[in-house]
């Protein structure tokens, strides 16, 4: 489902690359952590797994499709595959809670009765239901994390991707979000949570791929992938 | 890949409001509106005026003769202007009424023998080479006044103020791709992070561009239909006050008030569109 091979990512003006080597493969209904310290190229990885980065060396394939030759328009097409979970949020602050959830359905160009539906649905999966009409200033940390969660798999991707979602929240919040992925995920959904949080890791035991130094490495904790 | 009918998330994602000159945009579109349309409507009256004006005068030749003329030779003159082609009444004015006529152009109250007036009505068919030495023939020291003349050089006014209104018009439709393109750059470099997260959700470049360029359209019509009602209620007022007007208020006068600035909210349209793209694309 996403391949990568050989592939590492130098920004400009860097003197090394932020990550190199990688080769790796997330097969589909999977769930792997992707772990290491800060800095060793968790959000590199990200940012080039829903194609913000294009990868300066190797080959990404994601949907069969090679990364280096795709058009903008395919990009936002495999984003519409993808549901992508911010560390910070990225929630739009004008916008309510149901509006902010609404948004990639109206992408996808589902009818306005059955955004609806899904919508409510899917805040009540996570827990939301009375803060629809609340816009992301009135929310703690933990509830706008939930309402990117919500936004991100409202239109059931194939591949989920969190960057660090526990991260602005408490141990409790933490659990229970990744209680959403896991169910997310026995539902046949592909998942990738970047985390620092080892103890999350050893809590869950899924399959970890560990970056040191922008490298595959050995995994210390959890199952290797 | 969006509904036509889009939902308000979608609507609010991104939005112009925040702008300043956004906010002007309805103003700014009825005031160039509203003189757009009534340059139009000036452009097309004045080619209704100086149309009929035209008529009038290349239908309508006067041939001036000496008070002594032969009355003989004036009835000649008049059977052979009558077998002419394209000549349909010849008259000869009455005394009083060349006295009228003449009387603006003296000072003094001195009599003076008054000049034979011969009023021809013609045609476009009328050969006029033909027509002038068919009289020349019985009267050389014949006046004959041709408009032909200051036909051209008021055709050569008009049709200056007809191109000077259009340069204006122009120059008001570049005024108006400007500032649209100012406030969709202000507003998508102002919303650059909304912009990337519409983008990492499944939103294409022209999605984006989409939801900035309606609200310019909507607001720029909005201007459009504004301007479309003041200049028809200034029309009307000048209709209904100005008895002189109306025989050159055509249908084609409305017309042209009207849809003349429907290119300002096509002209934001079109700038609206070529601007978001590009800022989304390349920032």
């Amino acid at each position: 489902m996403i391949r990568f091979n050989g592939v590492g990512y130098q920004y400009q003006h860097a003197l090394q690359p932020a990550v190199r080597d990688l080769t790796f493969e997330l097969v589909e209904g999977s769930f792997h952590f992707l772990c290491g310290p800060s800095g060793a190229g968790k959000t590199t990885v990200f940012r080039m797994m829903y194609l913000d980065l294009l990868p300066t060396h190797g080959h990404l394939t994601l949907f069969d499709k090679n990364a280096a030759r795709l058009s903008r328009d395919d990009i936002a097409a495999i984003r519409r595959r993808q549901g992508i979970v911010f560390q910070d949020f990225r929630l739009l602050p004008h916008l309510t809670v149901r509006e902010n959830v609404e948004l990639p359905l109206t992408f996808h160009g589902i009818p306005t009765a059955e955004q609806q539906r899904c919508v409510d649905d899917i805040l009540d999966w996570v827990g939301l239901s009375d803060k629809r009409a609340v816009r992301p200033d009135a929310l703690s940390g933990g509830e706008k994390q939930r309402v990117g969660i919500a936004r991100a798999v409202v239109n059931r991707p194939q591949v989920l991707i969190a960057d660090e979602p526990t991260g602005n929240v408490d141990a409790a919040m933490g659990q229970r979000i990744m209680h959403l992925f896991c169910e997310l995920h026995k539902h046949g959904t592909t998942v990738l949570v970047a985390t620092h949080d080892q103890q999350l890791v050893k809590t869950f035991g899924f399959p970890v791929i560990n970056l040191e130094n922008g490298q595959l490495a050995p995994s210390k904790g959890g199952k290797a992938a | 890949m969006i509904r036509s009918k889009m939902a308000k998330s979608a609507r609010k994602a991104l939005s112009l409001r925040q702008d300043g000159v956004f906010r002007l945009l309805v103003t700014m579109t009825a005031v160039l509106g509203l003189v757009a349309a009534l340059g139009a409507a000036s452009v097309t009256m004045l080619e209704n005026v100086y149309g009929q004006w035209r008529l009038s005068q290349q239908s309508q030749i006067s041939l001036y003769l000496l008070a002594e003329s032969d009355p003989e030779l004036l009835h000649r003159l008049e059977n052979d202007l009558q077998q002419l082609v394209g000549v349909q009444e010849v008259r000869l004015l009455e005394t009083t009424a060349v006295q009228e006529l003449l009387t603006p152009y003296f000072t003094d109250d001195a009599a003076f023998p008054l000049p034979v007036v011969v009023d021809v009505t013609v045609d476009p068919r009328v050969d006029r080479d033909q027509f002038d030495a068919a009289v020349q023939q019985h009267f050389p020291a014949v006046e004959i006044d041709d408009a032909r003349a200051l036909l051209a050089t008021v055709g050569q006014g008009v049709r200056f103020a007809q191109i000077g209104i259009v340069i204006l018009a122009l120059a008001m439709l570049g005024l108006m791709g400007i500032l649209v393109i100012m406030t969709v750059r202000a507003g998508l470099l102002g919303q650059k992070r909304h912009v990337a997260v519409l983008q990492y959700i499944g939103g294409t470049d022209h999605l984006v561009a989409l939801l900035i360029t309606r609200q310019v359209f909507g607001r720029s019509l909005l201007g459009w239909s504004i301007a479309c009602v003041l200049v028809a209620l200034l029309m009307l007022g000048l209709y209904a006050a100005v008895d002189v007007l109306r025989p050159f208020m055509t249908w084609q006068v409305w017309v042209s008030a009207m849809i003349t600035p429907l290119l300002l909210p096509l002209i934001a349209l079109a700038a609206a569109w070529g601007t978001a793209n590009k800022v989304v694309r390349y920032g």
